[in-house]
């Protein structure tokens, strides 16, 4: 039987040993090396104790990427505690919710920010760390000796009930969003088949990822892949807008980077070529994941830059790139084949998803994904019912994308829910709903995906109140108030795009909105 | 049938891009240097689209970056 490992503990110590001096991070002008990861690693272990945190307890982490982020990651799980990587554009109200939903024991956050001030209303979260780029005030106090607890697999996997290793969270289609608990061997799952088959990662690599450590795709590339293959990553704690991606890789220099299709766009409309600024010579390969990257996109990206772009989808349960294209025979505007580890099946519309003698749909025919393969969660937190609906008998995970496969290559055909990817955020059309029916003039509202450049927008499709409103000039001016209306409310790539006027919305018998078919994709 | 700088001006108020931001637009200058983000584009490429009953296929539309390339595309598309 293997002997249980501190995941943490085992990333750390294995980089001392072999490059202890080499830049384990790169942020701004400052180098983060692996020596000083380890000992600010074991320092954030001794702060969490000295402060009350002990294995098992939730640590939900809101950072802006720096070196703080792994600092506070790795010290976290040295302590057996768990830690909840959280996006840094929720409102309070979301972190409210997400930290009452773990019954975390501790924040990891800046001062003043949204997250603290959800805090605040939540009785069980009764630490919080104010942090800088670097770290929390009084880091360097602690020693930078820690014996790390050691988690069994057996107990991490008992998601619901016993500890998780790490959790991220999800948007959910009723827009709250769910807990995914991992084991802590699942931070390494996406090493070998991604990492290595696919990437081709090795220890001279430098990788920069324009997705957070928050999410699934940014932690993956950001931590799981410079610190198993003893590499090194740039971490960006602005807003990744073109410009400033482009800056950061002619500073860097990194070898592999990772970013999402709707900045791929933005950054070919921003490249110069030749132009101080831009240079791209450092570059061996970009991933695109989050969303289906265009073909044209993916196209145009290799013309003007001679860079490859391999598209793939992965996902949050899955912590793990499952479907992918390869180096050399990218098929652009598919996601490619299964990865290496990874079963993949397409069944039809109502099929037993977890029965395998149930019949997978033909070649050219679209299906529901589902897959099967190591390190998948077992259960959402807390979420009885969603887990049922998601993580099927024998190991299968349905996806809720609809795909078509054909020779092995898969195409992404949309999803089978009302879920939109927009710029590789989850969006609810529920939340943006609920902030749009806020709007004084708005008796109903729905929304649903808009088809622009071959990326996916939310559209709100709007019933007004007073229905002479909403005519000729009138209408074009609602419609910008409206979207103000919602910029004020919801994160940015929630905001609906344009505004479809209607005298009433698609419905079935029973009076619910058919969203499906306002969709033009 | 030219289109203009202050139409298209109009039309990025028309999407929700605040007046001054809009109005202090260079015409010739990339629009993603001049405050518009990832929200604002896509919106402006479907209004643009459904004003002028243009197709900015996707390749066409990773080309126009000022008010002025747009201006142009209209231009053309229009005859």
């Amino acid at each position: 039987m293997p002997q249980p490992e501190n995941v943490a503990a085992q990333l750390l110590a294995r980089n001392l040993a072999r490059c202890p001096d080499k830049a384990a991070y790169l942020c701004g002008d400052d180098t983060l090396t692996h020596r000083a990861l380890a000992a600010d690693s074991a320092r954030f272990a001794n702060l969490l104790r000295a402060r009350g945190v002990g294995p098992g307890a939730r640590v939900v982490l809101v950072l802006p990427d720096s070196f703080a982020y792994p600092k506070a990651f790795l010290g976290a799980m040295l302590l057996g505690a768990v830690p909840v990587p959280v996006s840094a554009m929720l409102a309070p109200a979301d972190y409210a919710f997400i930290l009452a939903d773990c019954a975390a024991t501790a924040l990891v956050t800046w001062e003043d920010s949204p997250a603290a001030e959800g805090a605040r209303g939540v009785p069980e979260t009764e630490v919080v760390l104010f942090c800088g780029l670097d770290g929390p005030w009084g880091l360097s106090a602690q020693p930078t000796e820690f014996e790390p607890v050691l988690i069994s697999d057996d107990a991490a996997a008992e998601a619901s009930d016993g500890a998780p290793g790490f959790m991220l969270y999800s948007s959910g289609s009723t827009g709250r969003p769910k807990g995914v608990p991992h084991a802590q061997a699942d931070l390494l799952g996406p090493a070998k088949p991604w990492g290595s088959d696919i990437l081709g990662v090795t220890t001279g690599d430098v990788l920069f990822s324009a997705s957070k450590m928050s999410f699934a795709y940014g932690l993956m590339s950001s931590l799981t892949l410079p610190l198993f293959f003893g590499a090194t990553g740039v971490l960006f704690p602005g807003k990744p807008g073109p410009y400033e991606l482009f800056e950061a890789i002619t500073r860097h220099r990194p070898s592999l980077f990772f970013c999402v299709p709707t900045l791929y766009n933005l950054m070919l409309r921003a490249f110069e070529p030749g132009a101080p600024g831009f240079d791209l010579s450092s570059l061996r390969l970009c991933y695109s994941a989050g969303e289906a990257l265009p073909l044209v996109l993916c196209q145009e990206w290799l013309r003007q830059t001679g860079v490859e772009i391999l598209d793939g989808i992965g996902s949050t349960e899955a912590f793990n790139l499952f479907l992918s294209n390869c180096r050399g025979r990218v098929r652009c505007g598919a996601s490619g084949e299964a990865v290496p580890g990874f079963e993949a099946r397409l069944v039809a519309d109502g099929a037993d998803g977890g029965d395998e003698a149930s019949p997978e749909v033909p070649d050219g025919t679209p299906g529901n994904l589902l897959i099967r393969g190591p390190g998948l969660a077992r259960a959402y937190w807390n979420r009885p019912e969603k887990t049922a609906e998601t993580m099927l008998a024998n190991g299968w995970l349905a996806t809720g994308d609809v795909y078509v496969r054909e020779h092995g290559v898969y195409t992404h055909q949309g999803r089978s829910d009302d879920m939109l990817k927009v710029g590789a955020h989850w969006v609810s059309p529920v939340q943006v709903e609920d902030a749009l029916r806020q709007h004084p003039a708005v008796a109903e509202c729905a929304v649903a995906a808009l088809r622009v450049e071959g990326l996916l927008r939310p559209c709100a499709h709007v019933v007004l109140k007073d229905t002479t409103q909403g005519l000729g000039q009138d209408q074009a001016k609602l419609g910008a108030e409206i979207i103000r209306h919602a910029r004020g409310l919801l994160p940015i790539y929630m905001c609906p795009v344009r505004v479809e006027f209607h005298t009433d919305l698609p419905k079935t018998p029973t009076g619910k909105i058919q969203r499906f078919r306002l969709r033009s994709a | 049938m030219a289109v203009t700088g202050v139409q298209l001006k109009a039309m990025l108020e028309e999407i929700g891009v605040k007046a001054e931001v809009a109005r202090a637009v260079d015409p010739a200058g990339p629009l993603l240097k001049q405050g518009l983000d990832s929200v604002d584009f896509p919106a402006f490429c479907a209004l643009l689209e459904e004003r002028y009953k243009v197709r900015l296929d996707d390749e066409a539309a990773l080309k126009l970056r000022s008010l002025d390339d747009f201006a142009a595309f209209v231009g053309s598309a229009k005859g």
